[in-house]
């Protein structure tokens, strides 16, 4: 079982604080952490094991010191870390004009824009609707996550895989 | 053009006169009996000759004037000239045999030796005493015509110059319109957002001074509600929880893997939490508990502390911000005042914040005179200052603000590390207009350089750009000094 990672990239450290702290109900089974640039985010993913780390959803704020967030995330995306093959990634800011948004969009792959100030539902509800894609998509067994994930979603998947084993 | 005036002209300058030719062409009509049968009389308005018409005639003004009429393809009729006593009438249709060029009117009451072509031939050759005469008053008509041509064609000439100067005037003047136009709108846009910024961070204070004292009552309540005894050793964690954090995300990874290490039944999560306490008070603990459970006791008190210091330090800079906001938005008193320059360029400084992420930003503010001024429009020529040098180096470089009190002015310098400035650029740059960023840019307009030199004008100022030898622009701003007051 891969060990399956949450980044936080945010370079105000009270509000990454508060963001790690509405994501630690996840850390029972994810690996959470918080980077407070772009610079540090790239030395957390190098140190990654392609054969067993996987990242699962990746956080980013945009206007912080250094390069920004959208640019970090199409970096990424034209880099293709393995690691990074079937990554959720959450644009998160208080700040992103309209340019900066579709760039976003088009040329990041970002999966959701999330805007500040947030409510700790709303983020945990979305990471877990996120996650819960990433493990389907990556096609990591389910079963371990059904408490903190979508579990209806993912019995489902269960339910489905064993019809095409059956069948198959 | 008044032909009246063309007639002394030519008068002396003609052997013979041109009035003693139509005496002595009147004189042998008389003699030969030629008047009643050709010399017509006509009254102001008839036509003496109609153009188009192949009238096949000419003839002699001999008293009146008469105006020679051209219809435009348009239909409107113009005046072409006026002729008087002396001029010869229908001279071209007679020369080229062909239909009218223009129509002749008679003016007033007018004499005129009228005849047809043939007329006019079979005259001359009965009695040769004309012929002289009549070509001496022919010749002399198109002489004078074509006097009047060539000064017409100067008078076009001069008149097209004027034209041209007038249009490129206009030109000027319908873009200045539109400059001085945009910079009211513009002007009318800032401060409407300045009102309604000014009333947001006026209703913002209530919240933030909500926030900020509940947190006080909330650290005493919560304190009281626990009951921590002040000799438990867990109200040192609690007020540590405000210090200020030593730790940054690395230090804090690398502790956390330290504290794994060294509490191997200890989740991650815990683990996490407890790397961001100061270390003196997670090592010298009598006993350190093994379990989430026991750390629990730990970091709850902790973290409250350190959550309640957040929310203080957050609500103190909302209200920092919200100060600034006020100071800088105020809606535009059109009354002059005594501006602190020093606290205008602070506040644009922490309004602007968010536009120098990732630039080194070095203020260096002296202790400034006041100005006599409008301190509205003042923040707004530091914004776009400020605005542009940021916009030129993108997302690194040093943006370097100096104010100083000198020689009975405050000069306010600002300077970037971009690009610099083109240097056939450098004189134009306060032109409406100027911009070096893409259409659509932030401040697009490209007014904000014409509209930070009107204003430094306005306050008696100077305004000046150049680039730095060492790389990057530098602009420089003088304004006067209030007598008497210091900031």
């Amino acid at each position: 079982m891969p060990d399956i990672h949450i980044l936080c990239i945010e370079d105000e450290p009270d509000v990454l604080d508060a963001v790690l702290r509405d994501l630690a109900p996840f850390e029972e089974k994810f690996t959470l952490t918080g980077a407070a640039d772009a610079a540090e985010a790239r030395e957390i993913l190098e140190g990654l094991d392609p054969e067993n780390d996987a990242v699962g959803l990746i956080f980013c704020d945009h206007i912080m010191p250094g390069q920004r967030g959208i640019e970090l995330l199409i970096a990424l995306k034209k880099e293709n870390l393995q690691p990074l093959e079937y990554t959720r990634k959450v644009l998160f800011t208080g700040q992103a004009d309209h340019a900066d948004t579709i760039q976003a969009i088009n040329e990041a792959g970002i999966d959701h824009y999330l805007a500040k100030p947030w409510e700790a539902d709303e983020l945990r509800g979305l990471a877990r609707k996120l996650l819960t894609e990433f493990v389907i998509a990556a096609r990591i067994p389910p079963l371990p996550y059904m408490a903190v994930l979508d579990g209806a979603r993912l019995a489902e998947v269960i339910h489905d895989r064993n019809d095409l084993n059956e069948t198959g | 053009m008044k032909p009246a005036k063309d007639f002394p002209e030519k008068s002396g300058s003609r052997t013979p006169g041109r009035e003693s030719l139509v005496a002595a062409i009147e004189n042998i009509c008389a003699s030969a009996g030629l008047t009643k049968q050709h010399i017509h009389r006509f009254t102001s308005g008839e036509v003496i000759l109609g153009e188009g018409t192949r009238g096949g005639k000419i003839g002699l003004i001999l008293g009146g004037t008469a105006s020679l009429v051209k219809r435009t393809e348009e239909g409107e009729t113009v005046h072409v000239d006026t002729v008087g006593r002396g001029e010869i009438i229908g001279l071209l249709s007679y020369f080229a045999r062909e239909i009218n060029f223009v129509s002749v009117h008679a003016a007033d009451d007018t004499r005129v030796f009228l005849v047809d072509w043939d007329t006019f031939d079979t005259l001359q050759e009965e009695h040769p005493e004309l012929a002289e005469p009549l070509g001496h008053l022919m010749r002399d008509t198109l002489m004078g015509r074509y006097r009047r041509l060539v000064r017409i064609h100067l008078d076009v000439a001069r008149l097209n110059q004027e034209l041209a100067a007038e249009r490129s005037e206009l030109r000027e003047t319908i873009e200045e319109l539109g400059h001085t136009r945009s910079r009211l709108v513009n002007q009318e846009k800032l401060a409407m957002l300045g009102k309604i910024v000014a009333g947001l961070a006026h209703e913002l204070n209530n919240p933030v001074s909500a926030i900020a004292r509940n947190t006080d009552y909330l650290a005493e309540i919560l304190q009281r509600l626990v009951g921590l005894d002040p000799g438990d050793p867990r109200t040192r964690w609690w007020a540590h929880g405000g210090d200020n954090r030593t730790l940054d995300t690395r230090a804090q990874r690398a502790r956390a893997a330290e504290l794994g290490n060294r509490f191997p039944k200890v989740s991650r999560n815990t683990l996490r939490r407890l790397a961001a306490v100061p270390a003196d008070l997670v090592d010298n603990l009598d006993a350190s508990p093994a379990t989430d459970d026991g750390w629990e006791d730990w970091l709850l008190p902790f973290e409250a502390g350190r959550f309640l210091h957040t929310l203080r330090s957050a609500s103190t800079r909302i209200a920092r911000l919200v100060r600034s906001l006020k100071n800088y938005a105020r809606p535009g008193h059109e009354a002059l005042e005594s501006v602190d320059v020093a606290t205008g360029l602070r506040d644009t400084l922490l309004i602007l914040a968010h536009h120098f992420k990732g630039l080194e930003v070095v203020a260096d503010i002296g202790e400034l005179p006041y100005v006599r001024g409008n301190a509205g429009e003042l923040n707004q020529v530091w914004t776009n200052l400020l605005v542009n040098a940021s916009e030129a180096m993108g997302d690194n470089g040093t943006l370097t603000l100096r104010a100083a009190h000198t020689d009975g002015e405050v000069r306010v310098t600002i300077e970037d590390t971009g690009p610099g400035l083109p240097q056939e650029k450098v004189d134009t740059i306060f032109e409406p207009h100027y911009t070096t960023k893409a259409q659509g840019g932030q401040f697009g307009l490209g007014l904000g350089l014409s509209i930070a030199r009107e204003i430094v004008h306005k306050h008696g100022g100077t305004i000046r750009a150049e680039n730095r030898p060492e790389g990057g622009a530098r602009f420089t701003v003088t304004l006067p000094a209030e007598n008497g007051r210091r900031g």
